[in-house]
């Protein structure tokens, strides 16, 4: 512990008993001697012992969830979900049943939901560099340059570093910065089985973007962020060697973008689409975006995503399309 | 001195005890951070006031003469607690200090606190409810979520952040 130490995720990390002996101590030494710190503590711990407090009659179900911020949301995908419906995929979490599988979670009438596994999803179980190249098996991240960096919170999340094309084409866009991961679909699809006549299954992708600022962000005026999530049929090792091309043969796909300004609030953005019974697998995307033209990879180091998550929505007359 | 038992005494005592229980416990929660300790802590300084009810003085507010108890109590506690690290004596005494002039936070909390829960993200709130409302373990909201343990805590200490960012924000801009 140093005078650099950064107080306020070691206070957090106290509340929950995740201290060792060192740093309670010196959290104790910086308590005493600094007025400011103290100050921290106590209200930290206030937050912690009112949320902790049955008779607060806290009842997070009720609290209205805050309206979208219009202005940060662009290219709103038709394949998006509707609020109503992720208003119900949380209340179905505070149900309690959500799980990995179809452990259907009853949330809103006729709105069941469950979380479908994928890899390393908030980037804490690997750090480093994540590999290059278009991923060809299930259950990894690979694209463009990209590393797993770890916040001065402890956090670790994943960072865009370059625009590249991902398949090393001769004289191939570099546009964008990609990273990929193919999805296992097959044991879901056995557990839902093949009678869709009264229900119809949306995945959605969900990621938390934030932006901080970087050396060239005056070149890059229209860099974004986005998510984008393919559906197929087959096997990976397909979609893997045809890579951009078999896009036309996605049996959906959905996507969302959103541009926020180095320092903006970190934002997370979803995207949906339906999951047709004989689909094998998915295909998700993170990326940002400089939306320029050109073959020339261009440094990026500002985006940051982190908290990815697939979600399996059971709803009836879901309004999106299917891309064929 | 034994303890009273008459029916009426038991009764106001339990009245006035329910009434200081939740101040009781966020006070304890400030040293003794772990909800299950800062519990066991409260069910002990409940017998200690029980049986010392007898010297409690009707004209003092019970809260007062009730909280002298629960820091002896919590002293008790830590000298005996080995299971988690824990602050020193100096900076518990520093902090409980510091707790006496704090009401105005704990208000604004009291204000503003649902106002603020519903500004957190849908995963944010997911979890904090999971956490507290509904008392599972981060190790249970792992297995819930599909997320490791670790992405668990992290989640819920920065909601916390922005929960105690958003209700400072509120009592600055009452006090502008």
């Amino acid at each position: 512990m140093t005078d650099e130490t950064d107080w306020p995720p070691l206070i957090q990390k106290h509340l929950d008993g995740q201290t060792s002996e060192v740093e309670a101590a010196s959290l104790s030494e910086q308590i005493v001697s600094d007025a400011a710190v103290r100050s921290d503590y106590l209200k930290a711990a206030q937050i912690h012992g009112a949320l902790s407090d049955e008779t607060m009659g806290l009842d997070l179900e009720t609290i209205p969830f805050p309206q979208p911020e219009a202005t940060k949301e662009r290219g709103r995908s038709l394949f998006a979900m509707p609020q109503q419906l992720a208003a119900a995929v949380v209340a179905g979490a505070f149900v309690g049943l959500l799980g990995i599988g179809v452990v259907w979670a009853v949330n809103f009438p006729r709105s069941e939901a469950s979380f479908i596994a994928i890899a390393n999803g908030d980037f804490q179980s690997v750090s480093g560099p994540v590999a290059t190249g278009f991923p060809h098996q299930f259950g990894y991240w690979s694209g463009n340059p990209a590393d797993v960096v770890l916040e001065p919170d402890g956090n670790q999340s994943l960072r865009f570093l370059e625009t590249g094309n991902v398949m090393g084409e001769p004289g191939g866009g570099a546009t964008n910065c990609s990273v990929f991961q193919l999805v296992d679909l097959t044991s879901l699809q056995h557990q839902l089985g093949v009678d869709r006549s009264e229900s119809q299954i949306a995945l959605e992708l969900s990621a938390q973007f934030r932006r901080e600022a970087a050396p060239n962000d005056a070149d890059l005026p229209k860099l974004e962020a986005g998510v984008r999530i393919f559906l197929f049929q087959g096997k990976p090792e397909f979609v893997s060697s045809n890579w951009p091309n078999v896009l036309r043969d996605a049996d959906a796909l959905g996507k969302q973008s959103i541009r926020l300004a180095p320092g903006d609030e970190a934002s997370t953005i979803s995207a949906s689409c339906l999951l047709n019974p004989d689909v094998t697998f998915a295909l998700i995307a993170v990326s940002a975006n400089t939306r320029a033209g050109g073959t020339t990879p261009i440094p990026l180091g500002g985006y940051f995503v982190d908290d990815i998550q697939l979600t399996a929505i059971k709803q009836p007359n879901l309004p999106v399309r299917f891309v064929k | 001195m034994p303890p009273p038992d008459s029916s009426s005494d038991h009764e106001r005592f339990t009245r006035m005890l329910l009434e200081s229980e939740p101040i009781m416990l966020r006070s304890i929660l400030v040293s003794v951070p772990h909800r299950a300790d800062a519990r066991e802590i409260l069910q002990e300084t409940a017998v200690a006031l029980w049986r010392q009810f007898e010297t409690y003085d009707p004209e003092r507010p019970f809260l007062n003469w009730a909280m002298g108890f629960s820091r002896i109590e919590t002293r008790r506690f830590l000298s005996r607690e080995s299971r988690r690290a824990q602050l020193t004596e100096q900076a518990i005494e520093a902090l409980e200090m510091d707790l006496q002039g704090s009401g105005e936070f704990d208000s604004a909390i009291e204000k503003h606190l649902a106002t603020c829960l519903g500004k957190l993200s849908e995963k944010a709130r997911r979890q904090i409810s999971g956490y507290y409302l509904e008392g599972h373990t981060p190790e249970a909201l792992s297995q819930r979520e599909g997320r490791t343990v670790e992405a668990i805590y992290k989640t819920i200490q920065r909601a916390r952040r922005e929960l105690q960012a958003c209700i400072e924000r509120q009592l600055n801009s009452e006090l502008a």
